[in-house]
């Protein structure tokens, strides 16, 4: 029994021993034992919302008039300015907008300060020149910019179907705003700034808490908060700065990072964030009251306005017009005043014709120069002298004992150590130019009672007579209108004055239009003018009548002064890629001092039409360092069908629109003088070389091949220097066909990269040589 | 000596048949046992995590599978479907070990996956971390007489402020969760990695991401010897799963790829190379109109 016993265990044994075996040899013997697994703290998972603080805005009486700019493809919605808007409003000040119908020299004829916010377009030149001359007049300029408004996609997404592309990649507006800012020395940089410590619910939140204390824009706020900022720096005062736990996206480890910056004299006020004025967020922490204070700085008027801000350089809302000679108004004065009013409402001021000043409103004396007796003294207080002379055939030479010349004339000297007149924007010298809407000058003066009376006998005599301005020079009145203020009875009195009443009257639109450019401007005075000068006067002096013999002189500037009615329209052909730019700019200055120049954009005014290319001397083709474009072939085609055409100019890196498959590219460096006999190359010698300035696109430039069919009879003036490649291959190409009588002169560089000297002679000659009737 | 009849049914008996049946039992009733794959190796998508679910409940079936390596290889996706594949994970590591290996990359989701594992292997340059959410913000529709709805955001679900709190909140979850997993072993700030960074795998190692720098063999025999297990297999559960749906959806294994079920989500990533074109950012967990957790 007890044998079997022990066989029945022996057997279990048996058994259980493979189970055993097998389950020792996969494990080690030791088993696994589960973690604790850790609950997760449901307080510490908790976002922090937004706490919104509106505060009731306590508006003061301001001044002004606030421009807010929308034309440069700002990248924001009309309301999302509303609370500004209506901050400023609320202060008295007029708002209004700039689209991309208005030009913004004449919006902000009359404004005191700009806003520009979240623009994704450069600002021109011109008009970069024209805001650093508002701010200099003592005008405000409040801009903002955020990473989240880059330059809108032309791809519109959905709200289904977003285009992912633009949002994930978006094109940074940054150049926009910049063109802006580098005028005044701040600069924004392409980053965003981030706090993970202590943030408004977001990491690009950002609290600043460091404000500068005494400035009125910030004095007394505890906290500004941005909604994703971009850093700046620049020369001012830094308004709002980061902390040690604020960084910025792209500069790791910088600290202490700038969002606010008030610079140029605290009268631009550069923002990092746009968002921060918008709402909701324009409530958080101390951002209502930030933007009161911003309402407040904006609401001043501290503008220095002169004659160009016709009509708003008047202090009163009401302006009476009167005549110089009050005995009889003339009838195109009183017709002309219903347009003139349509300007004045602009500025909300009423004008009323009257004959003579009421006490305490401001006035316009319009007259023609042999009738300022009764605006005698604030002529004589600004040293301005009229002189009139009966002329007639026989007394023509007692007129010439008395006055500078006989002939129409423009003469002026400036006084180099201060000069009176200033030189308008775009010009580089102090000079006087020609307006171009003055237009009259054999119109008869009618004389006054201080005049030689009129005689009834054949010939008519003609009134001469010269305007003479201390400090300035001699002038004469025939094609001349001048304007004059005068602040020193407490109101604003403007004189116009002109050769006779047509003139004035055109006079009077020039100086409501605002299109002052050609005229000669100082702060009280602007001096406009046909600029018809006849030889032997003015510049002319020297030259004698002989002169007019030389038909064939090679001086450009005779050539060009004598043919001042000349129209050139220049085409910049810049419809092209960004990062590239024209001559056109070049072209103009140069030019328009001495001859009527129209310029053309592609990419602003599209291709031109037969109609618009109709009726000009020369055509200026410029393309700059632009790649070419087909599309610009219906261009080129109309010009060759332009009839009356002296000429053509195709100059730019790839200045001809459809290049062949056998078309030679190469970077160009320098040029050198191929014929200095030729007039386009006047001033220059033979083997000179011309180093030229840097190209801003990495557009290279065409190579003219060795002389080939088609310019066979054309003149080589330029080549490539030896530090270009292909050295010796044509650069500058001058053709004339002596039966149709045109001119055509191929140029493949960028005319902009000529040095400022060399550029001018080029520019000048090329003109002088396409207008020259005889050549080759 | 002799042995008799009596003898031999006796050895029959009492050596012989307990044997055999122990050894019938033995192979029976104690297989060899795995160390079971399961493999992430998509953008985190409702497809993705229906596979990873089906690995985990093989593994929960087959008595072999007695540890688990998560071999890690996403960028990351959906916010929901990576929470459910945490959670699902935590859950296993309560039955058998579950460690990690990361191959190219375990962003954003993919890290918040694989914190359910313990420990955590990688290679020196794996792409770790990513931690944070994105979305699109939701619509901002206007009040009109036209659409009626019962609250001020039933059409919308969310506004600007709210859904922004919402995304914060996620990105305090994932935060806690890391810092909850990793425990002491953490040596980074909260704000560190909140600013979304992906680190190399030796950064990670550096500052606690994970546990150690290596291959997925390493990963393989460290949870075997979690388990306890000297002698074992490897069973890739991936591969199993795809087998068995193949079956049931009576496809041939060259279809595989094209099956809607295992095609990877809409992040760009090329089915047939793996090539990612957009940056690891773009496929992180959250995305409203891709079936996030705010739709209804």
């Amino acid at each position: 029994m007890k044998n079997n016993g022990l066989k029945v265990l022996g057997a279990l044994i048996l058994l259980l021993l493979p189970l055993v075996g097998r389950w020792l040899w996969f494990h080690q013997g030791s088993s696994y034992t589960p973690p604790k697994i850790v609950e997760l703290d449901n307080d510490k998972i908790k976002a922090q919302p937004m706490v919104y603080n509106p505060t009731v805005d306590k508006p003061t009486k301001g001044h002004g008039r606030v421009v807010i700019d929308l034309a440069h493809g700002n990248n924001l919605t009309v309301n999302d300015l509303t609370p500004l808007r209506d901050r400023i409003e609320a202060r008295g000040v007029e708002v209004v907008t700039l689209t991309s119908d208005d030009t913004l020299s004449e919006k902000l004829l009359g404004a005191t300060a700009l806003v520009v916010m979240a623009p994704s377009k450069v600002y021109p030149l011109t008009e970069r020149e024209t805001i650093v001359k508002f701010i200099k007049d003592g005008g405000r300029l409040l801009m903002a910019a955020d990473p989240t408004r880059p330059v809108p996609s032309e791809k519109k997404g959905t709200p289904v179907q977003p285009d992912l592309l633009s949002i994930f990649f978006p094109t940074s507006a940054i150049p926009a705003i910049n063109s802006l800012a580098h005028l005044f020395e701040i600069v924004y940089f392409d980053d965003y700034l981030y706090n993970l410590s202590d943030n408004e619910g977001n990491y690009r939140n950002i609290k600043f808490k460091t404000l500068a204390k005494d400035n009125a824009l910030t004095k007394d706020l505890s906290e500004v908060v941005f909604f994703s900022t971009h850093s700046l720096r620049g020369n001012g005062i830094n308004l709002m700065q980061g902390d040690k736990n604020i960084h910025s996206s792209i500069r790791t480890g910088e600290t202490d990072l700038t969002a606010a910056i008030l610079a140029a004299n605290e009268q631009v006020l550069a923002l990092g964030d746009v968002t921060v004025l918008t709402p909701p967020y324009n409530t958080v922490a101390d951002n209502d009251a930030f933007m009161s204070r911003l309402a407040d700085w904006l609401a001043v008027d501290h503008r220095d306005r002169q004659l160009e801000d016709f009509p708003y350089l008047f202090t009163s809302k009401t302006v009476d017009m009167i005549q110089t000679n009050s005995e009889e108004l003339d009838p195109r004065l009183v017709a002309h005043l219903g347009k003139l009013q349509a300007v004045f409402d602009e500025a909300e001021i009423t004008v009323t014709l009257r004959n003579t000043i009421e006490v305490g409103h401001d006035a316009i004396y319009v007259g023609t120069f042999d009738q300022v007796e009764s605006i005698k003294t604030y002529l004589d207080k600004a040293g301005i002298t009229i002189t009139m002379e009966l002329t007639d055939t026989e007394s023509l030479t007692k007129t010439n004992a008395l006055t500078v010349p006989t002939k129409k004339a423009i003469t002026a000297t400036v006084t180099p150590e201060k000069p009176i007149i200033k030189a308008t924007p775009t010009a580089t010298k102090t000079t006087i130019t020609a307006t171009k809407t003055a237009t009259t000058t054999t119109k008869k003066a009618t004389p006054t009672k201080e005049a030689t009376p009129k005689k009834k006998s054949t010939p008519e005599p003609e009134e001469q007579g010269t305007v003479e301005i201390k400090g300035i020079g001699t002038l004469n009145i025939a094609g001349t209108s001048l304007f004059l203020v005068d602040r020193s009875k407490g109101s604003v009195v403007v004189i116009a004055l002109a050769e006779d009443g047509e003139s004035v009257i055109d006079a009077l639109d020039t100086l409501s239009k605002g299109d002052l450019s050609n005229c000669a401007k100082s702060e009280n005075l602007i001096v406009c003018s046909t600029g018809k000068v006849q030889d032997g006067a003015g510049l002319d002096t020297s030259k004698k009548k002989d002169s007019e013999t030389e038909t064939k002189s090679k001086d450009k500037s005779t050539t060009s002064k004598e043919d001042k009615a000349t129209d050139i329209f220049i085409l910049s052909d810049d419809d092209g890629e960004e990062g590239s730019r024209t001559g056109a700019a070049e072209w103009e200055e140069i030019l328009s001092a001495d001859y009527s120049v129209k310029v053309w954009s592609t990419k602003k005014d599209g291709l031109p039409t037969d109609s618009d290319l109709a009726g000009f001397k020369i055509y200026i083709i410029d393309s700059g360092d632009y790649a070419t474009s087909p599309d610009d072939v219906s261009t080129i085609l109309a010009l060759s069908a332009t009839e009356g055409a002296s000429g053509t100019i195709f100059i730019g890196a790839q200045p001809m629109p459809i290049p062949s498959s056998d078309t030679k590219y190469a970077p160009l460096t320098d040029l050198k003088v191929n014929d200095a006999t030729h007039l386009t190359a006047d001033g220059f010698k033979d083997g000179q070389i011309i180093t030229l300035l840097p190209q801003e696109s990495d557009v290279p430039s065409v190579v003219i091949p060795k002389p080939t069919e088609s310019y066979k009879d054309g003149t080589i003036v330029f080549s490539r220097g030896p530090e270009s490649e292909e050295a010796g291959t044509p650069v500058v190409v001058a053709a004339a066909d002596k039966e149709s009588k045109s001119k055509i002169i191929l140029a493949t560089f960028p005319f902009y990269r000529l040095p400022d000297d060399v550029r001018a002679t080029f520019g000048l000659n090329v003109v002088a040589w396409l207008l020259e009737e005889d050549t080759q | 000596m002799t042995f008799g009849i009596r003898t031999v049914g006796n050895l029959l008996l009492f050596v012989v048949v307990p044997l055999v049946i122990g050894i019938a039992v033995a192979v029976t009733y104690i297989p060899k046992p795995a160390v079971g794959l399961i493999r992430l190796d998509t953008d985190i998508w409702y497809g993705s995590n229906f596979l990873v679910m089906k690995q985990i409940e093989e593994a929960r079936k087959d008595p072999k599978i007695q540890a688990i390596v998560l071999v890690m290889d996403s960028p990351g996706g959906e916010v929901v479907a990576s929470q459910n594949m945490y959670l699902e994970l935590l859950k296993l590591r309560r039955e058998m070990p579950v460690v990690g290996s990361i191959d190219n990359i375990a962003a954003s989701g993919g890290f918040y996956v694989i914190m359910a594992a313990d420990p955590i292997f990688a290679k020196p340059s794996s792409d770790v971390a990513n931690v944070g959410v994105w979305s699109f913000a939701p619509p901002e529709l206007g009040v009109n007489d036209a659409v009626l709805a019962s609250g001020p955001f039933k059409l919308t679900a969310s506004n600007k402020d709210e859904f922004l709190q919402s995304i914060e909140a996620i990105k305090q979850e994932f935060i806690e969760t890391v810092f909850s997993q990793r425990g002491e072993r953490i040596k980074v700030e909260r704000t560190e990695l909140a600013k979304g960074l992906l680190y190399s795998g030796r950064e990670a190692l550096n500052m606690g991401l994970i546990d150690r720098l290596g291959t997925q063999n390493e990963a393989i025999e460290l949870a075997a010897k979690q388990a306890g297990l000297t002698r074992y297999d490897t069973v890739d559960l991936q591969e199993r799963v795809i087998k068995k749906l193949m079956a049931e959806l009576s496809l041939e294994p060259a279809q595989a790829k094209q099956a809607a079920v295992l095609k990877p989500w809409v992040g760009q990533a090329d089915p047939q190379t793996g090539a990612r074109h957009l940056p690891p950012g773009i496929y992180l967990l959250y995305d409203t109109w891709l079936g996030g957790r705010h739709e209804k």
